[in-house]
C-alpha cells in the first residue's frame, strides 16, 4: 500500500485532492466567522409609524424604526444569561459630580447623516426639544432641571432631585440625539428631510401604508451595518403576516399569535418567544372597590395559569410582582393562588352585595388577546357570585374611559422599557405623582418607599425598598395581577445576528445569512 | 344633455355640503381625539393638552370648525394628516389610485364571470346546469369576503406559492384582492343577468324575432341579450362607484393600501383631517360615478333618451 502511494501517478492526484478539500474547508471556515452582506431585510411589525418626528413617538413600532436611525447616549445590553446592563454608546466616559449633577462626556469624530457633528449642543437642543414635543421625552427627562455645554464634547445635566435611574432613561430611544437645525421645528412641520440621525442606518422613504425603507450609513461612526436596507411593512392582520413570512414576501414578523407558533415551527421557521417587559393587569377602581379582602377575593377568584395555558397557550407567565423578573428592583412576591372558596368567605366577610354590577371595560386588539382574558376574568367573577357586564372599546375610545376612572376594573399593559423599578412602580402607584394611577390607589407608605427609591443611589438598598413597597402593593390588591407578556418572533431560517430584546426592541443592524 | 348634466351638478352641491357636515359631525362626535391617541396612557398634562387643541383647531366650537374646514376645502386646502403631516389631497389620491386599479380588474373580472354564468343559466332555464350555475352564484356573493380572502391566499400564496399575499406592486399583487371582490359581486350579476334574461324572453319583440325566423343564436344574442343588459349595466356601474370608495375588509385582508383602509386607519386614530378628506373624496367620486352611470344609460335606453325629447318613436 505504502509503495503504490509513493507512485507519482497516485500521490499528485491525491495531494492535489487533498488541497482541494483543505481549501474548501478553510473557506467554509471563514464564511462562518464573517457573515455575508445582507443586501435587504424586510420585516413586518403590526403597526406603521405613527409620527416621522420620533422625539414625538409613544408607540414601540415607530421607536422600533428609529432606533436604528438615531443614537442614545446608552443602549441596554443583555448578557449571556439575558441579563441586561447600560453600555455607554455615544458616551466616552461618566462621572456623578454630585447628588444632582453628572457629566457626560462625548465620543469624539462622531456625525450626524448630514455630516454636522454631534456635539454637546446637540445633547442639550435633544433634551429640551424632546419634552416639548412628546410625552416619552417628558416622563423620561422629567427629573431633568437644566442642561449645561462645557464644551464640543463636555455636558452637565443638572436633576431636580437626586435621581438614581438617570441611566437606565438615557437608554431609550426618546431620548435619542437629533440635530441642533431641528430645535425649532414643530412636529406639525416635520418632514422626511428632519430626519437626521446619526445611528447606523438613514432614513430614504416613507409611505404610509406601506413601506418605510432605511439605508446603511456608510459613514457610521461605529462598527457599520451588515443590512443594507430595511424594508419595514406594516400589516395590521395577524393572518395576513403570518402568510407573508411563510410565503417569503418577508423575512421577520413580529407579534406572532401564539396559536399560529407551531404551525411555524414545522415549517422549519425561527421562533423566538420570550417573557417581555410588559405586564398585563386589571386595575381596580379602589374609589368604588375600597375594601382590600374584596380585591383580593377578585385575584383568588381567577385561574391565572389557565388563562396563560388556555388562551395565551403559554405565551406569558404568571406575575408574581407588580413588574415582570427581568426588571431591576423586581422581587418575587408570590402570585395569588386560585381559589373561589377562599374568594367567596373574602367577599362574605367584606359583606359586599351580590347585587353590585361591576363594569370591566378592556380594549380590543391593544394587547395579546386582550378581549378574550377580559371576558375569562369577567367569567371567573361571575363564578363567585358577582354581577360583572364587560364593555369592549377601540382603543381611542378606552382612553378616555379608562383615565377618567369611570369603570371598576380596566384591563391595561405596561411595558418597563427603562428596565427599572422606577419606570414600572412610580407611574401605575403613586398616589400623587402617579400618571397611570387610574385606580386612584392611595397608600402613603407606598409613595414614601418610591420617592425614596427614586433618590437612592446605593443599588442593594433600592432593591431592598422596592421590595418592601411591591409587598405592600401585592397585599392592597389595586389590581387583579395577571401575566407577564411573551414577544413572539417569526424569522426565515438562516437568519442570524437578529437580536430580539424583552423591552419589545429588534435590533437588525447585524443581521445575516448563515 | 348639457342642460341635464348642469341640473345634475348643480344638485350635487348640497349633498356634498351636507356630506361633509354629517362626516364631520359624526367623527367628532366619537369619544376620544387624535391628542388621546398621541398619547396613549401618557396623557398630557392640561395646559400641554390645551395647547394642542389651540394648534390643531379643536378649542373652536364644532360649527366655527366646520366652517373654517368648509373655507379651507373650497380654496383647495384639504389639510394635513394630524400624525403624518402628509397633506390629506395628496394621501388620498395616492391610495385612491391603487383602489382605482383594484376596481378596474375586480369589475372585469366580475363583468366577464356573472355575465357568462348569468347567460349560460338563463339558456338552461331548469336544467341541472342551471341549478349547479344558481348554486355557485348563491355562493359567490353569500361567501364572507374575509374568510375568501384568506382561502385564496392559503391556496395561491402559501400553497402553490403563485401569487403574493399582500402589498401592492405588479399586476400580480392586484389578483388575489380582485378574485376576492370579484367573487362577490359576479355572483349578484349571474343573478341579475338570469332574471334579466328571462324577463325579456317573454317580451313581445322576443316572439316576433322567433316568428320571423331568426336562429336561436341571433334572437339571444341580439334581442334578448342586448335589452337585458340595461339593469346589468346601471348595477354594474353603481357597484363601480361603490368599489372606488374602497373595499376596506378587503384592504386589510390583503395590506393593500387603498382609499377605505385609508379612512378606518384614520378613524381608529381619529385623525379627522384624513377622516373627512377621505370620505370627502369617496363623495365625490360616487356622485360623478353615478352621473356617467345615468349618462350611459340614456345613451343605451333610446326609451330614456326619447322621454327626455318629450316624443316617442
Amino acid at each position: 500500500m505504502a509503495k503504490m502511494l509513493r507512485r507519482p501517478k497516485v500521490l499528485v492526484p491525491l495531494i492535489i485532492v487533498a488541497i482541494v478539500i483543505v481549501g474548501f474547508a478553510a473557506y467554509y471556515v471563514t464564511q462562518l466567522a464573517v457573515a455575508p452582506p445582507l443586501e435587504e431585510l424586510v420585516i413586518s411589525q403590526k403597526a406603521d409609524l405613527t409620527t416621522i418626528d420620533m422625539q414625538a413617538a409613544t408607540d414601540a413600532p415607530t421607536l422600533n424604526v428609529f432606533g436604528h436611525v438615531y443614537d442614545t447616549l446608552f443602549k441596554i445590553k443583555f448578557d449571556e444569561k439575558g441579563a441586561p446592563y447600560f453600555s455607554p454608546n455615544l458616551v466616552e466616559s461618566y462621572k456623578q459630580i454630585n447628588s444632582t449633577a453628572w457629566q457626560f462626556t462625548l465620543k469624539s469624530g462622531v456625525k450626524f447623516h448630514d455630516g454636522t457633528p454631534l456635539d454637546s449642543t446637540a445633547v442639550k437642543v435633544s433634551f429640551e426639544r424632546g419634552p416639548k414635543v412628546g410625552a416619552l421625552p417628558r416622563t423620561l427627562l422629567g427629573a431633568v432641571k437644566a442642561i449645561g455645554v462645557v464644551d464640543k464634547q463636555t455636558v452637565v445635566i443638572g436633576l431636580k432631585a437626586p435621581f438614581a435611574p438617570l441611566i437606565a432613561h438615557l437608554t431609550h430611544p426618546s431620548t435619542a440625539i437629533v440635530p441642533p437645525k431641528i430645535a425649532d421645528i414643530a412636529t406639525k412641520d416635520f418632514a422626511v428631510a428632519h430626519i437626521i440621525g446619526s445611528g447606523p442606518f438613514k432614513f430614504l422613504e416613507f409611505v404610509k401604508g406601506e413601506r418605510t425603507v432605511l439605508v446603511r450609513n456608510e459613514e457610521y461612526w461605529g462598527e457599520k451595518a451588515t443590512v443594507k436596507r430595511i424594508v419595514w411593512k406594516p400589516i395590521a392582520d395577524d393572518s395576513t403576516r403570518v402568510t407573508a413570512i411563510e410565503t417569503g414576501t418577508v423575512d421577520i414578523a413580529t407579534h406572532i399569535p401564539s396559536h399560529m407558533v407551531k404551525t411555524l415551527k414545522d415549517k422549519k421557521f425561527t421562533i423566538v418567544d420570550i417573557p417581555s417587559v410588559r405586564t398585563i393587569f386589571m386595575l381596580i377602581n379602589t374609589e368604588k372597590i375600597t375594601d382590600a379582602k374584596v380585591r383580593q377575593a377578585f385575584n383568588l377568584a381567577v385561574d391565572k395559569d389557565a388563562i396563560v395555558s388556555k388562551i395565551l397557550l403559554g405565551a406569558g407567565s404568571v406575575s408574581t410582582a407588580p413588574i415582570a423578573p427581568a426588571i431591576f428592583g423586581y422581587s418575587k412576591i408570590s402570585a395569588y393562588e386560585y381559589s373561589p372558596d377562599k374568594a367567596k368567605a373574602l367577599l362574605a366577610e367584606a359583606k359586599f352585595p351580590a347585587d353590585k354590577e361591576i363594569v370591566l371595560i378592556t380594549p380590543t386588539g391593544r394587547y395579546l388577546q386582550d378581549r378574550e382574558v377580559a371576558e375569562a376574568v369577567a367569567s371567573y367573577l361571575r363564578a363567585i357570585g358577582l354581577k360583572v357586564k364587560t364593555e369592549v372599546l377601540e382603543w381611542a375610545a378606552y382612553i378616555p374611559r379608562a383615565s377618567r376612572s369611570e369603570f371598576d376594573i380596566a384591563v391595561l399593559g405596561w411595558g418597563t422599557v427603562t428596565m427599572d423599578a422606577d419606570y414600572g412602580l412610580h407611574p401605575l402607584f403613586h398616589s400623587t405623582a402617579g400618571t397611570v394611577n387610574w385606580g386612584k390607589y392611595k397608600n402613603t407608605k407606598v409613595d414614601g418607599l418610591l420617592d425614596q427609591a427614586k433618590e437612592e443611589a446605593d443599588t442593594a438598598k433600592r432593591l431592598s425598598i422596592y421590595k418592601e413597597a411591591q409587598s405592600i402593593i401585592m397585599s392592597d390588591c389595586p389590581w387583579i395581577f395577571l401575566y407577564v407578556e411573551n414577544i413572539i418572533v417569526a424569522m426565515k431560517p438562516g437568519l442570524k445576528n437578529v437580536e430580539i430584546q424583552p423591552i419589545e426592541r429588534w435590533v437588525l443592524t447585524y443581521a445575516a445569512k448563515s | 344633455m348639457r342642460g341635464y348634466l348642469a341640473k345634475r351638478l348643480l344638485q350635487a352641491a348640497p349633498t356634498i355640503l351636507g356630506s361633509i357636515l354629517l362626516v364631520y359631525g359624526i367623527a367628532r362626535a366619537l369619544p376620544g381625539d387624535p391628542i388621546t391617541v398621541m398619547f396613549g396612557e401618557l396623557e398630557p398634562p392640561p395646559e400641554v393638552r390645551e395647547e394642542l387643541e389651540k394648534h390643531l383647531g379643536l378649542d373652536q366650537p364644532f360649527i366655527i370648525q366646520y366652517f373654517i374646514y368648509l373655507r379651507r376645502i373650497i380654496s383647495g386646502d384639504w389639510g394635513k394628516s394630524i400624525f403624518t403631516a402628509e397633506p390629506v389631497l395628496e394621501f388620498t389620491l395616492r391610495r385612491f389610485q391603487a383602489t382605482f386599479e383594484l376596481t378596474i380588474l375586480s369589475i372585469a373580472i366580475a363583468s366577464a364571470v356573472g355575465l357568462a354564468v348569468g347567460f349560460a343559466s338563463a339558456m338552461r332555464r331548469d336544467t341541472p346546469t342551471d341549478k349547479v350555475l344558481r348554486l355557485a352564484s348563491t355562493a359567490g356573493f353569500s361567501m364572507p369576503v374575509f374568510w375568501w380572502g384568506l382561502l385564496l391566499i392559503l391556496l395561491f400564496s402559501v400553497q402553490l406559492g403563485l401569487l403574493p399575499p399582500m402589498g401592492r406592486g405588479g399586476f400580480q399583487h392586484l389578483v388575489l384582492p380582485a378574485l376576492t371582490l370579484a367573487t362577490f359581486i359576479s355572483g349578484m350579476i349571474a343573478r341579475l343577468t338570469r332574471a334579466s334574461m328571462l324577463e325579456v324572453l317573454t317580451q313581445d319583440h322576443v316572439t316576433t324575432a322567433r316568428a320571423k325566423g331568426l336562429s336561436e343564436t341571433v334572437v339571444w344574442t341580439k334581442h334578448v341579450l342586448r335589452n337585458a343588459l340595461i339593469p346589468i349595466a346601471t348595477f354594474v356601474g353603481l357597484q363601480f362607484g361603490t368599489l372606488l370608495g374602497g373595499a376596506a375588509i378587503t384592504e386589510t385582508v390583503f395590506a393593500y393600501p387603498g382609499v377605505g383602509k385609508m379612512v378606518v386607519d384614520a378613524i381608529f386614530t381619529r385623525d379627522y383631517p384624513v377622516i373627512v378628506g377621505g370620505l370627502l373624496f369617496v363623495v365625490i367620486v360616487i356622485l360623478i360615478t353615478n352621473l356617467i352611470v345615468d349618462m350611459i344609460y340614456a345613451f343605451i335606453d333610446p326609451r330614456v333618451r326619447y322621454e327626455r325629447a318629450g316624443s316617442y318613436a
